[in-house]
Formats: structure tokens, C-alpha cells, sequence
């Protein structure tokens, strides 16, 4: 933690940084260019933060566990199936949906940069985007799961994918157990985000 | 058609209050979510297409991270999108600085 941390305790207002200076500036110019409603940016980034989130995602992998049907059609045409719930948008072209199983467990990184399927799970996490995740995915996947939490058996084979623009990854976790008589809303409940990444495994109600 | 964030607004008045384990922040600081909230609005409003900004972006990340610089990815995302405003002649890149100039000498304290 920066030494500015100290302060917090305090009222004085921290210096801004470099970045931050420039933000605003490049904001004064587009609002007194009449490009940017001073509240425009404010309201897209609270919808994609708080609201997408990763819900439209959790709900795409309730239908699935409900639904075998509609699992078949999204995991052939992951933008089509996710599309019928009314999902899409920039960074949603060409959505491939990979399914966790007993056997394999899938984990999506975006190596160059930070691709990810906005549509389904809103912004990528801080992690997502570090250089430390793009780069050691790829090459200790096992160690980097077993950091955020998840050993998995050495039966179990792991599958990487690079999310590229064209191509953003959804994974499909698995089903938990003891859910028997949960709702599909009350399943989409259980979802997280790290579980559509593959960094987690969707918890039973208990769990 | 409706424009993205009015589309994803509507979905959003959906059953939205189902609780969500979101872990981690996206944003570590808030002009971190501002610049990602202009260069969305800027691709809406038609100055460029998501791709361009995508494009320009791992051309960005790339050679920041072959020259192992210690820059996050929000200070590459935000040159990305000072770049496109200047080639797609929004202004020019000697407006952007003489107004951080500006602002740097008698900085307002609502950020």
C-alpha cells in the first residue's frame, strides 16, 4: 500500500494522479464539446458494474442446468442461445460456452488483453486484466487455481482458453449438488462470476 | 434501436435484486471507471467502432508490457482513448495538454 494510504484516517484530500488529472481533463473537453453528458459516463459504468454484472451470465447458466435443450443450443451457438434471454452487445460477438464436468474443468483468460464476454458478466475483474493472471494461466494453471482457492484432483483435466476479440469464453460450471427443488432464479442465485471465468466452482446452497 | 446502455439498462430492470458474490472491485479508482464510461460513450455517439478501440488496445498493452513497464491498464487504456480523440479529430492532442496543464496548477477537489 502507498504511503497516501496512511492518510486516510485524515480529511486532506489526496493529490490526484497524473492519470486521474488527465481523465478529467479529456471529460472537461468532451462535456464542453457537447459529446459527453456530465452523468452519461457515471450511469454506463454503474450498469455494467452493478447491473450486468454478472447476472445476465448466471442466468444463461440457470436456463442451462434447467433446460437441456437450450444447454444443447448454447454450447453449439453460444451467442444465439444467450441471445434468445436477451443478451448481447459490444464484446458478445461469437460467445463460446465450454462445459465443466466431473472429468474436465475449463478456466478463460485473455492473454493479450482483456477480452471477456461484457454481455454475460458485465467488466472484467482487476485480476483478469493483470499481467500476473495473463501470463501464468497459460503456463501453471493448476497453481494459479489452487491461489484462488479451487485444488482440483489431478484426474480432472484442465483446459485453458485465450479469449480472443472475436471469440470471448463463458464457462458452463457445473451443476452442485443439493439443489433439488430450487427454482431456476433461486439457481441463477448461486452463480458467480469467478465460476463463469472457471477460477470457482458454483457452490450447493449449503456450501 | 435502442443504443447499448439504454439496452442494458432495460435489462437490468429485470429481476436484478438477485444477490450477487462479486468478489473484487473492477475500478481501483474512480477515474479509472470514468475513462472506461467516456470511451463507450464515444464508440455510441460513432467516432469509432468497439473493435478500433479493442485493436489500438492490445497494440497498447503489448508493447507497455515488452517494454515491462510499470504502467496499469487503466493508464494504457486512457492513452488509447486520448489517441482515437485526436484521430478521429475530436480535438488535438496540445488541447488535451494544455487543459491537464490547467488543471494540474488549480485542481478543483470533487473527484
Amino acid at each position: 500500500m502507498s504511503e497516501q494510504d496512511f492518510e486516510k484516517g485524515h480529511h486532506h484530500p489526496r493529490p490526484l494522479s497524473p492519470s486521474a488529472l488527465r481523465a478529467k481533463s479529456i471529460e472537461a473537453l468532451l462535456v464542453e464539446k457537447g459529446l459527453l453528458a456530465s452523468d452519461v459516463s457515471d450511469r454506463i459504468v454503474e450498469t455494467y458494474e452493478k447491473d450486468v454484472g454478472p447476472l445476465n451470465g448466471a442466468k444463461v447458466v440457470a436456463r442451462a442446468w434447467c433446460d437441456p435443450v437450450y444447454k444443447r443450443r448454447l454450447l453449439q451457438n453460444g451467442t444465439a442461445a444467450i441471445a434468445e434471454l436477451g443478451f448481447g452487445g459490444p464484446q458478445g460477438e461469437h460467445m463460446q460456452v465450454v462445459e465443466n464436468t466431473p472429468r474436465v474443468h475449463n478456466v478463460v483468460c485473455c492473454t493479450l488483453c482483456s477480452c471477456y464476454p461484457w454481455p454475460v458478466l458485465g467488466l472484467p475483474p482487476v485480476w483478469y486484466k493483470s499481467f500476473e493472471y495473463r501470463a501464468r494461466i497459460v503456463r501453471a494453471p493448476r497453481v494459479v487455481l489452487r491461489e484462488f482457492g479451487l485444488d482440483l484432483p489431478p484426474n480432472v483435466e484442465l483446459k485453458v482458453w485465450d479469449s480472443s476479440s472475436e471469440m470471448p469464453y463463458l464457462v458452463l460450471p457445473e451443476h452442485p449438488a443439493g439443489t433439488e427443488g430450487m427454482s431456476e432464479a433461486e439457481l441463477a442465485a448461486l452463480v458467480t462470476r469467478d465460476s463463469m471465468i472457471g477460477a470457482a466452482k458454483v457452490r450447493g446452497p449449503k456450501g | 434501436m435502442a443504443s447499448l446502455s439504454e439496452r442494458i439498462a432495460a435489462d437490468a430492470n429485470g429481476p436484478a435484486a438477485i444477490p450477487r458474490r462479486n468478489g473484487e472491485p473492477v475500478f481501483n479508482e474512480p477515474w479509472e471507471s470514468r475513462v472506461f464510461g467516456m470511451a463507450v460513450v464515444l464508440c455510441e455517439r460513432g467516432f469509432y467502432h468497439w473493435n478500433e478501440f479493442r485493436e489500438s488496445l492490445i497494440a497498447e498493452i503489448s508493447s507497455a508490457d515488452t517494454r515491462h513497464e510499470a504502467s496499469t491498464y487503466y493508464e494504457r487504456f486512457l492513452r488509447v482513448l486520448q489517441r482515437l480523440m485526436v484521430e478521429t479529430r475530436i480535438c488535438d492532442s496540445t488541447e488535451i495538454d494544455q487543459r491537464v496543464a490547467e488543471v494540474t496548477v488549480a485542481p478543483d477537489d470533487d473527484n
